[in-house]
């Protein structure tokens, strides 16, 4: 069970696909002006990439290594096909939002890159558990900066409207790349105190336990900090 | 290497692999295709509902076997919406802003009863010709463009209708185009979808291009004269004037009354020749008398562009160029003296088709 | 030539890919740390564009759609793509060694790059909000999507020329990498919104 857990911190914060290891930037920067199509494009990448790991994760012993790299390109493009079929008949509206960014989910490195690096060697539930994960660090990266984005150039969030006014810049990409930007330094930023924080707390214990004694102990978490 | 072999090596296996990924993601999608494929009919389903309202299903109308170009407009595309039974017709009218030279695309919902036509329904305006983009903030308001279903009374619209009910204060260009657009949908529909012969009250009558057909009419008085109510188009810098005209049995005009000035300016209005604006030019005057009004010095007749350049001097008034104090109200007295050149050119057509009113 | 002028003018500035389309931003902010590499990468994503266009789009128009093969669009133009820089990288490698060592090392990148699969998407849908009033055909699209990646090219060009620079300043601890690099293009494509007043 704690392997599962791994897999979903990792792919929900530690590699965090967008803030993390800045995969996926076309869509990102193309949609985040509207938080409602940038949580659609989320979900969508969900689907598409749970969906690929899971399959490519299946074919991984009956794909050669030598044309393994086209066989991900056709089955990530004909899942993107299909979403994009069922999305037009079903819900035209969430599929105009989208645009062309749909059928660029296929050069998305986000899929492609979990295919190579964790699908094809790891078992189905692992590589779905991985898909959902990342697409949910990717959706809510997304769905995050497409509200503050959205607030600061409209004054809505999810077009709903919630105080009159408007910064024309942070409608156009411009405005995207601010945001992303410094979205990217706040996460990390954070990420890093929390795993220092976690560091000296581990410092801590293993220093007690080393010395057994409660007084050293104060002592030794001034060291660290200092 | 042996055929054997072949089959055996990584090379073999890689295209086999390859292949039949391909071979299954393509049958795979082929088949989701023939499940999930959007129809063309549902696509312009989708595109109509926007300008309709509500979803529809709709059917083209093949426009290749029926007359699409009018005076004022020419349709570009129909369709006939199956669940009520209306038709949405797609016009390029002319007349917009500026000088009637503009154009405006309009969506056009024709209502339908019993297969004749009831009324005219939601008018979208989907683009207009640049230059009338200041213009058409002021046309492109419900109030504005719902106006067709509440003025509708089985006859053509005109414009003045919505100015004189202040629906639209200036701007008049950009809504003539746009009932330009409606008119020609209306006429496309009864003549072309309908089958209604519309007998043009107008016919054989000449000098019409700064009349407006839809709202002039005429008709024989007991004495043999004609009585006309003729409103003009604009023209240049000038609005549509609504004139009143009666040409006696002899074929002179007996009496000239300029209900609305089309000079929506007082300015311009002001400048007008004063024998314009009481009508006592044109009194006692037959056609050949005001054709004279329209000759220039080379003797050329009836060019707009002429008249209002070029010098017509003495009582040739029609330009101001030759009287300085007049300098700025040649397209006004332009129109006056067309109006009444239509009423005069036009006596014998007028007697013989009884009149329109 | 007034179309020309109009393909040019939306391909390279209106719309350019980088800054108003946002295609093209993984070899954007990974490949533009150095000018040379920088313009290397953007004459190779311009030449493949204008192929890889040359190539889908007469596919498209007169095989695909008097087939009814629409829906496979993606399939056949990621497959074109692929194909198509592996056969340049062959090529380049045969004809100019010389050339390839400039240019050969970004083009295997170029097939996930999304400015490519982009303008091949773009060119067969529908134009009207970029180009209004052009009627697409072959040489227009082959054309669009050759000024489309010298636009990229530009942008790459500039925004190597500010990294460089960026290199001697010393940023706060988590600007470092890609924030300050995204606060950067963000200025470019602020200079470059100016352009959309002229259309």
């Amino acid at each position: 069970m704690n392997k599962y857990k791994k897999i979903t911190l990792d792919g929900i914060i530690f590699n965090n696909p967008t803030f993390m290891l800045v995969l996926g930037t076309c869509p990102t920067l193309g949609l985040i002006s509207n938080a409602l199509s940038a949580l659609e494009m989320g979900l969508a990448v969900i689907v598409i990439l749970t969906l690929s790991n899971m399959i490519i994760s299946a074919l991984r012993n009956l794909i050669p290594n030598e044309v393994r790299i086209p066989c991900y390109i056709v089955v990530i493009a004909t899942l993107v096909t299909l979403i994009r079929m069922v999305l037009d008949k079903f819900l035209p509206d969430v599929y105009d939002a989208l645009g062309g960014f749909l059928a660029l989910i296929v050069v998305n490195c986000i899929i492609l890159g979990r295919a190579e690096a964790f699908a094809n060697k790891h078992t189905v539930l692992e590589s779905a558990v991985d898909g959902v994960a990342t697409g949910i660090g990717f959706t809510m990266a997304l769905t995050v900066m497409g509200i503050i984005c959205e607030f600061l150039g409209k004054g809505s969030i999810f077009g709903l409207q919630i105080m009159d006014f408007s910064i024309g810049v942070f409608g156009t990409p411009a405005g995207a790349f601010i945001i992303f930007g410094l979205s990217i330094c706040a996460f990390t930023a954070v990420i890093d105190s929390f795993q220092r924080a976690k560091r000296v707390k581990a410092n801590k214990i293993a220093r007690e336990n080393l010395l057994g004694t409660d007084e050293s102990g104060n002592q030794t978490v001034e060291e660290v900090k200092a | 290497m042996t055929a054997k072999e072949f089959f055996k090596s990584t090379a073999f296996k890689c295209i086999a692999v390859l292949l039949s990924i391909v071979l299954i993601c393509g049958v795979l999608l082929t088949i989701c295709n023939s499940l999930f494929g959007v129809s063309d009919a549902e696509r312009l389903g989708r595109a109509l509902a926007e300008i309709y309202g509500k979803e529809v299903t709709a059917n083209v109308v093949e426009l290749d076997d029926k007359e699409t170009e009018y005076d004022y407009g020419t349709v570009n595309e129909a369709y006939h919406i199956e669940d009520d039974g209306n038709y949405l017709i797609n016009v390029t009218a002319t007349g917009g802003y500026p000088n009637g030279s503009g154009t405006t695309v309009c969506y056009v919902v024709v209502e339908m009863t019993d297969g004749a036509m009831s009324g005219i329904g939601r008018v979208v305006i989907s683009s207009y010709s640049s230059a009338q983009n200041l213009m058409s903030s002021e046309v492109n308001k419900d109030s504005v463009l719902n106006a067709f279903s509440d003025f509708y009374d089985g006859n053509n619209f005109v414009a003045q209708d919505w100015t004189s009910s202040g629906l639209v204060s200036g701007a008049t260009y950009s809504l003539t185009s746009v009932v330009n657009a409606v008119n020609t949908a209306m006429t496309f529909v009864r003549t072309q979808i309908v089958g209604e012969v519309i007998v043009d009250p107008f016919e054989n009558f000449e000098y019409l291009q700064y009349i407006n057909r839809d709202a002039t009419t005429y008709e024989v008085l007991d004495d043999g004269s004609v009585q006309y109510n003729v409103l003009t188009t604009g023209a240049g810098n000038a609005g549509a004037f609504t004139i009143t005209v009666t040409v006696g049995s002899d074929g002179t005009i007996t009496d000239y009354n300029i209900v609305k000035n089309g000079s929506t300016d007082d300015h311009f209005a002001g400048l007008m020749h004063p024998a314009v604006l009481d009508g006592s030019l044109f009194i006692g005057k037959d056609l050949d008398g005001i054709l004279d009004l329209f000759v220039d010095a080379s003797g050329d007749t009836l060019d707009k562009d002429d008249l209002i350049t070029d010098n017509v001097n003495g009582d040739q008034l029609v330009t101001g160029a030759s009287d300085s104090s007049y300098d700025n109200a040649g397209y006004s007295n332009f129109l006056c003296v067309y109006a009444a050149l239509f009423a005069t050119a036009n006596y014998d057509n007028a007697v013989a088709a009884g009149g329109n009113a | 030539m007034a179309t020309l002028i109009a393909i040019i003018l939306a391909a390279v500035l209106t719309n350019n890919f980088i800054t108003v389309q946002t295609l093209g931003i993984c070899p954007f902010l990974g490949v533009s740390k150095k000018t040379s590499s920088a313009l290397g990468m953007g004459v190779a994503v311009t030449i493949v564009m204008a192929l890889a266009t040359a190539v889908t789009y007469p596919i498209y128009e007169y095989v695909m759609v008097p087939l009814g093969f629409e829906f496979l669009e993606i399939i056949v133009f990621i497959f074109i793509i692929a194909s198509l820089v592996q056969m340049l990288e062959m090529i380049i490698r045969k004809l100019s060694p010389s050339l390839y060592n400039a240019m050969g090392v970004y083009l295997p990148l170029i097939t996930t790059n999304c400015a490519v699969l982009g303008v091949c998407e773009l060119v067969i849908g529908d134009m009207s909000a970029i180009l209004p009033g052009v009627t697409m055909n072959f040489g227009w699209a082959v054309l669009y999507a050759f000024f489309a990646g010298l636009g990229f090219t530009l942008i790459m060009v500039i925004m190597s020329g500010m990294r460089e620079k960026l290199n001697h300043v010393k940023t706060p601890k988590y600007l470092n990498g890609f924030p300050i690099s995204m606060v950067t293009a963000a200025l470019i494509c602020m200079a470059f919104m100016v352009f959309t007043y002229i259309a």
